[in-house]
């Protein structure tokens, strides 16, 4: 019998914001248990048995409805799946019982060798079919629906006939995933590749869209050349936030997190940044009463 | 497949292994310059490798400094590749490479300061080993005490080294700048996993050595023997002491019998 069999926890991830959760914070969650909707937490840092990272997510589990975020598992990689990466998911989600499993549109390895890169794909007809074999691989083995990220980009491939808005939405449809929609991601990409961000946001079906990412970036310089890149180290900027309020006032309120990965600042910063989402998301909710 | 798996085998040479040319015919030239991506994807895979490495090795960052920690990284990152989406396990051969690099110079203890820091990691990464039964050891009877065959607890490890390793640990943790005399000698360190923290704990020679001898699996009798032999004539290994030491640090997590009996 699984641990979780034996456990009261809560349930499913609210339509209410949440942050990320990084090791740092954990002793804070465990001793204090400030107030946060929902955490989400990278896959991959939990999954050695009886670690101590994964004794406290399992403590910290008891008291907030987690989401499962990967990072690792290259499913658009042209390599076969990596079976001990997919089987570590399957005993960690078994064991957390997360409210949401996600991935990303990208791949990130090749011959055996690994990036540890979130690689966008060529949108091509043959990557198309690709990822969605791939994503039925994978919640073929889970025995529940996954959700597709889309990543930041800093390249685009000559032999892309689809653009990303329209692939991302494909994927959803042909696999039955959901969408975990990062704006952080889009604007980035926007900005990076001279699109209209709007026109991305106003391609994604609505009832695919089950989960919102945002986070911070910073602009980097190569030569003359300004690149925007996707640091998750900073605040959510002016211009996301827009973007964002854009997307709730057309799908209403969904799971949102605040992203921050590295220069980690205090927890209230991240619940204080959680809190904007979510007066966003009230707002969003009375103009939709 | 064939398409997608050779443009992503050039990502791949371009981005780790600088072989951009091929790459860049793939790419679209438009806001930002095909020579342009390729960098930033290989600066974004140089900082994932560096930041991976100074996440399990900040005392080692902290002794050789940041331009010098990027260059070990670029060369980590080329010499042992990732060969998993799970960067948890990445840095395991660090010590490995820098025996290769320092070996032979003033700063040949690094690798040792590594090994502990590897120790500290692999410790997090495993479950609690229960300690040691000592009441089932106490029922044994002595006569069998030369048969007893001591396990080390999968939850901790033991590094010894001919220089000051923990002395030169702790001195370079955040807020500490304590000078270290490297030349104070051998120093030995159990580390083990404890709750949600990992105990380092100073054991004599004589106990690093009987672990370094139980470690192979010999039982105890066999191990006593081999360690008087290598002590000098007039100074008696204190056994007993020894295991209590090892005892107390946690690093014995339980015994067996050998030839099995039971232990009542």
């Amino acid at each position: 019998m699984a641990v979780s069999d034996n456990l009261e926890r809560p349930g499913p991830i609210p339509a209410a914001a949440g942050i990320g959760l990084r090791g740092p914070y954990h002793a804070e969650f465990i001793s204090d248990s400030p107030e946060a909707a929902w955490l989400e937490a990278h896959s991959e840092n939990f999954f050695a048995p009886g670690s101590i990272a994964l004794t406290a997510l399992e403590r910290i589990r008891e008291n907030y409805p987690v989401s499962l975020h990967g990072v690792g598992l290259s499913i658009g990689s042209a390599d076969p799946i990596a079976r001990d990466h997919l089987e570590n998911l399957a005993e960690l989600v078994e064991r957390v019982q997360p409210g949401l499993v996600s991935e990303h549109l990208c791949w990130g390895s090749v011959g055996g060798y690994h990036l540890n890169d979130l690689l966008p794909l060529p949108y091509t007809e043959e990557a198309l079919a690709h990822m969605v074999e791939r994503i039925g691989q994978v919640q073929d083995r889970l025995g529940r629906k996954i959700l597709i990220e889309n990543v930041s980009s800093y390249m685009e491939f000559r032999n892309s006939t689809i653009p990303e808005w329209e692939f991302l939405a494909s994927v959803a449809a042909s696999s039955g995933c959901g969408i975990l929609l990062d704006v952080n991601n889009i604007f980035v990409s926007a900005r990076n590749h001279g699109f209209d961000p709007l026109e991305y946001l106003d391609a994604i079906p609505a009832d695919k869209i089950e989960e919102i990412h945002l986070a911070g970036h910073s602009e980097q310089l190569f030569d003359d050349h300004s690149v925007l890149v996707d640091t998750h180290n900073a605040p959510v900027c002016a211009e996301v936030w827009t973007l964002y309020e854009t997307l709730l006032s057309r799908i209403g309120p969904r799971p949102t997190l605040i992203e921050w990965d590295s220069e980690l600042p205090p927890l209230t910063v991240l619940l204080e940044e959680a809190g904007k989402a979510q007066k966003l998301m009230d707002r969003a909710h009375e103009l939709a009463a | 497949m064939n398409s997608l798996r050779e443009l992503q085998a050039r990502c791949y040479r371009a981005f780790l292994q600088g072989e951009d040319a091929p790459l860049r015919e793939d790419l679209v030239d438009k806001t930002i310059p095909a020579s342009i991506s390729i960098r930033v994807y290989q600066n974004n895979a140089r900082e994932t490798y560096r930041g991976a490495l100074a996440a399990s090795y900040p005392v080692i960052e902290r002794l050789v400094g940041d331009a010098c920690f990027r260059g070990i990284a670029r060369k980590y990152m080329l010499d042992y590749p990732s060969s998993s989406g799970d960067l948890q396990n990445f840095g395991a051969a660090l010590p490995e490479l820098l025996a290769e690099l320092y070996a032979d110079t003033g700063f040949a203890y690094l690798p040792d300061v590594a090994a502990l820091e590897w120790a500290m990691e692999e410790v997090q990464l495993v479950e609690e080993n229960k300690p040691l039964d000592l009441t089932a050891l106490a029922e044994i009877d002595p006569g069998s005490y030369p048969h007893l065959r001591f396990v080390r607890s999968t939850s901790a490890r033991l590094v010894s080294s001919r220089y000051p390793v923990l002395s030169i640990w702790r001195s370079n943790q955040p807020d500490t700048d304590t000078p270290v005399n490297l030349d104070a000698g051998s120093e030995h360190v159990v580390i083990s996993r404890s709750g949600s923290d990992v105990a380092l704990v100073p054991v004599a020679a004589a106990a690093a050595e009987l672990a370094a001898l139980i470690e192979t699996g010999i039982p105890l009798g066999l191990a006593i023997e081999s360690l008087a032999e290598t002590t000098a004539a007039d100074a008696t290994p204190d056994i007993a002491r020894a295991l209590q030491d090892l005892t107390s640090a946690r690093l014995l997590g339980r015994f067996e019998l050998s030839p099995p009996m039971s232990t009542h």
